[in-house]
């Protein structure tokens, strides 16, 4: 017998199994599958009980070994032990459950699948065992199935088509959600069979889960057949017009996981019925966020755009596209520029889900602004009216990013031959741009001046002027103590401050990598920090920590001091501004 | 307290200054001053004259010629017409044979050489043989410099015995905390409190009080200028002007010798209160009217509060200065046509100011706060003097109801009736509508729109408040004040509260009919023309007083306005009868 037998069965004696398992199991590959190989001969030859012990594991913070590691091994080992089915099935819910709302919870039946293939009859005694007692076994339904269609399709699949109208619902959601698991192995009779039964599920119920399940499952049989997509559209209307929630969440996880494999008119289908999303449901909004990146990502990502534009403009008040960061994520990251697109048009549009979406794309890249230049195939559409209109929409909306604000007015003026267009065009690059920012902006219109030519370049550069003239204004003003706040009001005002910005510091501080990676410590004097370290061979290292500066530019316009309402006013009139109906 | 004092001397600039105040001086040393400094050139080489007995000694005639600083060779004898040696000779050749009153001929006469400063060491022997030459018997030179000057003034205005015990420390505090002017002005504020709790019975006391109050004004006023920060001075003259007139309204209904010397005094006062107005006008505000942001980001601060606060305040000081100018055209009447002209062009220049300062500073289209309604008011009233303004007035009052009311509805910096620093900076608490309507529970500002959108005819703007009142400030009193019987008592010293408020003015009714519920309240009772700043034509007095004590501007100022529509219905009327 060899040392690990030997460890594992004193380790059976000791109580310290599972322990002293996964502690074997640490380290290589080879490790795990050597351990997984002395359990099942241990299990197998009577030595040690291995559901008796695995039914102690327990999903328990800081007690006991790790839960999912050790149960990895009891999923190795499933499919080659023998034990009786129901021990199995006690073990396999009882560690499905302990694993809770993880998404790994379910693996569990995998293994129990492989456990049941490997010898047919298990799957036909679970059956029985489901059929005396469902209320306890019935999410023993569909592995018992998948497991069974493999040895006996049509018999298994008589079964499941019996369960999916079995008086207890919950024997009827799990047999429908089986429906959609079985390998049908191409057999168009039983496809059509299944198709005919989910018709009249359907048709005949009423309860969102159920309804969910059957989504799933016509979805499933539709993934390798496309041919099938023409019933499949009138179960899924019928069970997506019935349906609540949950069937809506059922045909997300569709849309979000298997969008590339559905035939593209059960997506049309999908995506109508997406729009009355609840927008509570933040795991439906995932999924359809993923989907919409796969739309996005697409040669053509037209549709993409177009579903995420009427997706947030039928729930404008509800919905944001901050839900979607994996969608804003495509759209930053896309081959085909899709940004200057989605920018040109929901600026043109002028909605405010719409250009809030906007912002909420240019928040979410970190550094300098982003340079615009506008779609010409969308501005082609607009009339040269609407060009100041996408202007002051711009600039209502994406205010704090005067470098973008003043590329996407530039890029307007290049499209248009309207001298005086331009030139109002470019007044905006002076009141309210260069009045606010006279930072970066100042900078990058510098920098264009060279890259324009013709009116473009005249009105830039007497925006510059006219700047410098304004900066000379202030600065003639000079030092006028007269005009200073009293030290009273001064202090009042610090602490103001520092109240306001201690509280969120502190907050964002809780979260802040910088907690979970350094350890603090607070030097009161000095620039350097010298500590010794124990080294095990060497004795006492000395280390030295010289402080560093670290800190963060942020321009903030200049008329949040001296106007902070007109500049308020002016910039939610350009955000509420209507386009005219002609 | 001497060196503080000779170096107020020193630093007075103009030869003006000087003269303004040696006549006091010599009133106070119990001279008699039979000719003051008067406009233009010198009386024959003469600034200041008195009779009378120094120190118990014989009576003798004094005549000063004025130097401001220290005498150096220009001063002495140089090309200038105001050269010292020159005016001298004037004095001995012209002015002592012909001028010299005839009560006073018997008497001797002492010449003296009057400097800010000293005479300095290169010119020392000039200067002597000049007097050594031309003394006679009956007539002797002496030598009035800074030193003695300060000593003078500190013997008969600062004198321990003349000042309440804590009075020096005061004035040495506000001096000493000019950088920090609203701390400077809390020590003066405090010293002219004290200098002027005297019993008000007696006259001598009251005279010596007004001239203190002067005296340290003005040494408040050149310290201020010489640090370059008159906000101190500019306040404290403030509360200079009120309480001097407080203690010597009485005066002004009377004519005794010792009144007319009280009057004189708060007349001194007042001049140096326009003086630093002008000065901190000219110097620091109007020359950056004109320059967008210029006055907003000159109160370098990173809270809005504070520059809507300081604007709105010089605001006020920019709109009760042009009040001022066209009170002294009034004055000056069409007799002095030169000082007409100078007060029109000064009226002009405010006005062009105001307007600037308002449009290129644009926080002034709404207040933080609704006690901002009286420098608001303060500069309609001005502006009113001259028709052509008011499409001007009625775009930046409808502006600030814009602003007001939108800012009110999405939860901004509406009005509020806070007044505290602090309150204000945590002002408005989002979404909290008990708060909203705690803070907006009285206002002035907004029947002050409605009233003066009734003035201007603007029927719209009116109709406005009114939809506002409808829409959103059901909780709120809209409230327009006016002197009682007790603001006599109280006005000018802010000892009390005063006055009584038109409480919920009926802007819900017809704009006629408003009007006539406010002007009739005007009309109830006799409390304004009673007031003694009002009955002895000092009015701006009163618009003084409300903005540096924060009273609303009482609607009895907009009479004017009832006067010039009976004129106009009754022109209709005449012409309908025709």
């Amino acid at each position: 017998m060899n040392d690990l037998r030997l460890t594992l069965l004193e380790a059976q004696r000791d109580g310290n199994f599972l322990e002293v398992v996964v502690q074997s199991a640490r380290g290589e590959k080879d490790n795990r599958e050597h351990v997984t190989e002395e359990l099942i001969a241990l299990h197998n030859a009577g030595e040690i009980d291995l559901i008796d012990q695995f039914i102690r594991l327990h999903n328990k913070k800081n007690t006991g070994p790790d839960f999912f590691l050790t149960r990895n091994l009891f999923e190795k080992a499933l499919p080659h032990l023998n034990a009786p089915i129901q021990k199995v099935m006690e073990c396999v819910a009882h560690l499905v459950k302990e694993a809770g709302q993880d998404m790994a919870a379910n693996w569990t039946l995998n293994s129990f699948i492989e456990h049941c293939v490997a010898d047919p009859s298990r799957a036909n005694e679970a059956l029985s065992l489901i059929k005396n007692d469902p209320d306890q076994w019935g999410d023993f339904i569909s592995p018992i199935i998948v497991a069974g269609t493999r040895d006996d399709l049509k018999y298994y699949f008589a079964e499941t088509v019996n369960l999916a109208s079995h008086e207890k619902i919950e024997i009827r959601k799990r047999a429908v959600y089986a429906l959609g698991r079985i390998n049908y192995q191409h057999n168009s009779e039983l496809l059509n069979e299944a198709i005919d039964c989910l018709e009249k599920v359907v048709a005949r119920e009423s309860d969102d889960h159920l309804l969910g399940n059957s989504i799933k499952s016509i979805c499933s049989i539709c993934r390798p057949d496309h041919s099938k997509s023409g019933r499949a559209i009138e179960i899924l209307n019928e069970a997506l017009a019935k349906g609540g929630d949950l069937a809506l969440h059922a045909a997300s996880e569709e849309f979000g996981f298997n969008i590339n494999e559905l035939p593209e008119d059960l997506i049309d289908i999908i995506m109508h019925y997406l729009m009355r999303v609840n927008p509570n449901n933040k795991g439906t909004l995932d999924n359809i966020d993923y989907g919409v990146l796969k739309l996005l990502e697409r040669d053509d990502p037209n549709s993409g755009i177009e579903f995420l534009e009427n997706l947030l403009l039928a729930n404008a008040e509800s919905l944001t596209l901050k839900s979607f960061d994996s969608a804003i994520h495509g759209i930053l990251g896309s081959k085909t520029n899709i940004l200057n697109k989605i920018i040109t048009r929901w600026l043109l549009k002028g909605d405010r889900v719409l250009c809030e979406g906007i912002r909420e794309i240019l928040h979410s890249i970190h550094g300098n602004d982003l340079v615009v230049e506008l779609d010409t195939s969308e501005l082609s559409q607009a009339e040269s009216m609407q060009y100041m209109f996408i202007a002051r929409k711009t600039i209502g909306y994406l205010f704090f990013k005067p470098v973008t604000c003043a590329s996407i007015i530039i890029s307007l003026m290049r499209q248009t031959n309207d001298l005086d267009l331009v030139k109002e065009l470019g007044s905006l690059l002076f009141d309210p741009l260069l009045l606010n920012y006279s930072g970066s902006l100042y900078e990058y219109l510098k920098s264009q001046v060279d890259n324009e030519s013709g009116e473009t370049k005249t009105v830039i550069l007497s925006s510059l002027r006219e700047f410098d003239s304004y900066l000379e204004g202030l600065k003639s003003v000079g030092r006028i103590p007269e005009m200073f706040s009293s030290q009273d009001h001064r202090d009042a005002h610090a602490r103001h401050l520092n109240q306001l910005f201690s509280e969120p510091y502190k907050e964002a501080m809780k979260n802040s990598i910088v907690n979970l990676i350094c350890t603090k410590s607070l030097l009161l004097y000095g620039r350097k920090s010298i500590n010794y370290f124990q080294h095990p061979t060497s004795g006492p290292q000395r280390t030295e920590l010289e402080l560093k500066n670290h800190g963060t530019e942020v321009e903030f316009p200049r008329q949040e001091h001296l106007d902070p309402f007109g500049l308020d006013y002016m910039l939610r009139l350009f955000r509420a501004e209507k386009q005219r109906i002609t | 307290m001497k060196l503080i004092i000779k170096q107020y001397l020193e630093s007075l600039k103009e030869r003006e200054e000087l003269d303004a105040i040696l006549p006091d001086l010599l009133s106070q040393m119990g001279l008699n001053v039979f000719s003051r400094p008067g406009r233009g050139s010198r009386q024959y080489g003469v600034d200041v004259a008195a009779v009378g007995s120094i120190d118990g000694g014989p009576i003798k005639v004094y005549l000063f010629s004025i130097k401001s600083g220290n005498l150096n060779r220009a001063a002495w004898d140089g090309d200038s017409n105001q050269s010292l040696r020159p005016s001298l000779n004037e004095i001995l050749d012209v002015y002592i044979p012909n001028h010299l009153p005839s009560e006073h001929r018997d008497k001797d006469i002492v010449i003296c050489i009057c400097v800010g400063g000293d005479i300095q060491e290169q010119v020392r022997p000039q200067v002597e043989g000049y007097t050594n030459e031309n003394k006679r018997d009956g007539l002797v030179f002496e030598e009035w410099n800074g030193d003695k000057l300060a000593e003078l003034i500190e013997k008969y205005f600062l004198r321990e015995d003349l000042l309440p015990k804590d009075a020096r420390p005061k004035l040495r505090k506000s001096l000493a905390l000019l950088d920090e002017p609203e701390a400077s002005f809390r020590h003066f504020s405090d010293l002219i409190t004290s200098l002027s709790s005297v019993e008000q019975i007696i006259d001598k006391q009251r005279i010596m009080s007004v001239r203190q109050i002067y005296i340290c004004l003005w040494v408040l006023f050149t310290w201020s200028r010489d640090e370059d920060n008159l906000e101190s001075a500019y306040l404290s003259s403030e509360r200079a002007l009120l309480y001097a007139w407080e203690l010597s309204k009485e005066s002004f209904t009377k004519g005794s010798k010792t009144d007319k010397s009280i009057q004189l005094a708060f007349t001194a006062i007042l001049n140096l209160y326009q003086l630093i107005s002008i000065q901190y006008l000219s110097e620091k505000i109007l020359p950056h009217t004109d320059k967008r942001d210029g006055l907003s980001s000159a109160v370098r601060s990173s809270s809005p509060l504070d520059v809507n606060l300081k604007l709105f305040d010089v605001l006020g000081r920019l709109a009760i200065a042009g009040i001022w100018s066209h009170w002294n055209g009034q004055m000056f009447g069409k007799d002095d046509k030169e000082r007409q002209e100078q007060c029109l062009q000064e009226i002009q220049v405010i006005t062009q100011a105001i307007k600037n300062l308002i449009s290129n500073n644009p926080t002034l289209f709404m207040p933080f706060k609704d006690d901002q309604t009286i420098d608001i008011s303060i500069a309609l009233l001005f502006l009113s003097f001259e028709d052509s303004n008011e499409n001007d007035m009625a775009a930046w009052l409808s502006e600030i109801l814009n602003r007001s009311i939108f800012s009110y509805e999405c939860d901004g910096h509406f009005p509020c009736i806070l007044r505290s620093y602090r309150a204000l900076l945590e002002h408005p608490k989002h979404g909290n509508k008990d708060y909203r309507e705690e803070v907006t529970s009285g206002s002035i500002l907004y029947p002050t729109i409605a009233l003066w959108a009734a003035l201007l005819k603007k029927e719209e703007l009116y109709v406005r408040v009114r939809k506002a009142k409808a829409n959103h400030f059901m909780h709120c009193n809209f409230q327009l004040w006016y002197p009682d019987e007790t603001s006599e008592r109280h006005l000018y010293t802010n000892s009390d509260a005063h006055g009584f408020v038109l409480s919920n003015v009926p802007v819900d009714l017809p704009v006629k009919e408003c009007l006539e519920i406010i002007w009739n309240e005007c009309e109830n009772e006799e409390y304004f023309n009673n007031l003694s700043s009002q009955k002895n034509g000092l009015w701006p007095l009163i618009l003084v007083a409300c903005r540096h004590y924060r009273i609303p501007v009482t609607p009895q100022f907009t009479l004017g306005y009832r006067e010039a529509n009976k004129g106009v219905d009754a022109k209709i009327k005449e012409n309908e009868h025709v």
